[in-house]
């Protein structure tokens, strides 16, 4: 998108720490995302993942640490925040509201207004029409409530926003989690060309062979911490799962390690 | 897609699910009218819209807060609160009608402010919060009166419930604007829009950037502005404040809105079945009035029919998902 910020990380996450009451979920983790860069965060359930990227978009305040927007520090305190300052997040759930259709949840917090006060309801409608038929031709039901719509069509609304939104970081919670095999592949296609468009992502997921097609970096972390940076074409499958089990211990040559490896593979 | 639409579908959803109440209210009407040949006189006509006038305002105020999920059991303490005040004001503290209404419109709309307030700092389910508010406002009331009901308002106040203008009421012509806005407002504002969303999903709405405490204060507040100027015309209606005014209007209140088409538990707003689920609720009254059934067997039928009520919205509401999701399933085996 903007040339002039490829030489620096559009997002830089400086030593963050946070501690749920004697949990301390996330500890000293520092990650940067350039723009044009497919970033995959991998790790156990409980590895600290999900509450990393919660501060990210605004959604959990953190302990310490500072977070970066184009070199400046910016404060993200709140998801309102994180969306200003071009981050837009794809929760696992969707977090849309099941009984609006697909426009008003394109635009729910962010309406476009006749007078301040009132919808400018045609408006929005014909621009998700536009966006979601750059993102998903099939998409047709515009006038039906998100309840009533499938897996992949609900997360095209969400991906919509993203885009709409002009967002410069795209952070994925288990994007593929609920999807099935076609609607996989389409969202495999949307994060590459949203890539090719210069966006940066960050993708949690624990399907290592999707991580492996999609992501130029790898991150694991393990108990709150980041055990393992990777450039995807010098890592193996294998390496990898064996940081997520032993937690970067690094012991993947015992021999009881590697079998359990294998067999995972 | 509209084509995999059949018409029996439509017509059951718009026409009988849409409009339950409309759909009531008719049959209510045609069997009161077959039962006494009054009902559908202007006369009675006229003094049934004046009777909905206080519930329909109330209710009005709930459609907003029960369609976000919410929920304000303090309407029997507010109503009679507000009206002691406005009374007071005029009675004792020598204000004009006019700055006594303010005050008392400011009266309930704190009431409501408060409400919300507690429910947000401590994060307490509204339910237990205005239940207990209620019984605090109440006794504020009781402290305010020592149980002695006010009178000898002044005339021009008054009027406003009991003024006629042919055979419409005052509080019946002041009802139709009022109405109007509302409608307005549930179906073109995007306040309306983060209500019903706020039902439905919580964490949408919050990861949106709008604050779920400060839609409260609003909502509850608007609530409570509400009940404040039912009271007054309530007030105004009897001459006199009641401490036990407004005592059967929270069951009236839910009754209607539910009847109206607003779920119990939100995520939609149906303002303009608000309106219709009073007159149903009014019309049980003046019907049975007319018929001659005795006042106490008439509470016991409002009872049933809010029982009635809430059976048909489950089922209505299950009945429209099912037919949703069977629509859903034939558009992805067409595609």
């Amino acid at each position: 998108m903007a040339p002039e910020t490829a030489a620096g990380p559009v997002v830089s996450m400086q030593s963050i720490d946070v501690a749920f009451g004697g949990v301390h979920a996330v500890r000293d983790v520092s990650i940067d995302l350039f723009a044009g860069e497919v970033v995959a965060l991998l790790g156990h359930n409980g590895a600290g993942k999900s509450t990393l990227v919660a501060i990210l978009a605004g959604a959990t305040r953190r302990d310490s640490g500072t977070i970066l927007i184009d070199g400046k520090e910016a404060t993200i305190d709140s998801p309102r925040s994180a969306r200003d300052a071009g981050i837009e997040t794809i929760f696992q759930n969707l977090a849309l509201a099941d009984n609006l259709d697909a426009a008003s949840n394109l635009f729910l917090g962010r309406e476009r207004r006749v007078a301040g006060l009132f919808r400018n309801r045609k408006l929005m409608k014909a621009e998700a029409a536009e966006v979601l038929q750059r993102i998903n031709p099939r998409f047709k039901n515009l006038d039906d409530a998100c309840r009533n719509l499938s897996g992949g069509q609900r997360q095209s609304i969400a991906i919509a926003r993203a885009v709409y939104f002009n967002a410069r970081v795209i952070i994925f919670d288990e994007p593929t989690a609920a999807l099935g095999p076609a609607e996989s592949k389409l969202f495999q296609e949307l994060v590459l060309r949203l890539k090719a468009e210069g966006v940066a992502i960050l993708i949690i997921s624990h399907d290592i062979h999707e991580v492996f097609e999609l992501a130029d970096k790898l991150v694991v972390m393990a108990d709150g911490r980041v055990v393992g940076r990777l450039n995807t074409h010098e890592a193996t499958k294998q390496q990898v799962l064996s940081m997520i089990i032993l937690g970067g211990a690094g012991d993947a040559e015992t021999p009881a390690a590697e079998s359990l490896v294998k067999s995972l593979l | 897609m509209s084509t995999t639409v059949s018409t029996r579908e439509l017509i059951v959803q718009r026409v009988l699910l849409g409009n339950k109440a409309a759909l009531f209210a008719a049959v209510l009407a045609i069997a009161f009218a077959i039962g006494s040949p009054y009902f559908f006189t202007a006369s009675n006509i006229g003094s049934l819209l004046d009777q909905i006038v206080v519930i329909s305002i109330v209710a009005f105020g709930f459609t907003f807060l029960l369609a976000a999920g919410e929920i304000d059991l303090s309407i029997t303490g507010v109503v009679p609160l507000v009206g002691v005040v406005t009374a007071k004001a005029m009675t004792q503290w020598q204000m004009p009608p006019v700055v006594a209404i303010l005050l008392g419109l400011a009266v309930g709309a704190a009431c409501g402010f408060l409400n919300a307030v507690v429910v947000n700092l401590f994060d307490l389910p509204a339910f237990i919060v205005t239940f207990a508010a209620g019984a605090v406002y109440t006794g504020v009331t009781y402290l305010l009166t020592n149980l002695v009901p006010i009178s000898g308002l002044p005339a021009e106040f008054v009027v406003l419930g009991q003024g006629r203008v042919g055979l419409v009421s005052i509080a019946t012509l002041l009802l139709i604007p009022l109405f109007a806005l509302f409608v307005i407002v549930a179906r073109t504002t995007v306040f309306a829009q983060h209500v019903i969303a706020m039902a439905i999903s919580p964490q949408a709405v919050r990861v949106a950037g709008i604050s779920i405490p400060l839609m409260r204060i609003k909502l509850f507040t608007l609530a409570g502005a509400c009940y404040g100027a039912a009271s007054i015309l309530l007030t105004a209606r009897s001459a006199s404040a009641q401490i036990s005014a407004g005592s059967t209007l929270l069951l009236l209140v839910v009754a209607a809105v539910v009847i109206g088409g607003t779920p119990l538990l939100g995520g939609r707003m149906a303002m303009v079945g608000t309106l219709f689920g009073c007159l149903v609720i009014g019309m049980i009254s003046n019907g049975m009035n007319l018929l001659g059934v005795n006042a106490n067997y008439q509470i016991i039928w409002q009872g049933l029919l809010i029982l009635l009520a809430l059976f048909v919205d489950v089922n209505s509401t299950k009945l429209a998902l099912r037919m949703a999701r069977n629509r859903m399933l034939r558009t992805r085996k067409e595609t």
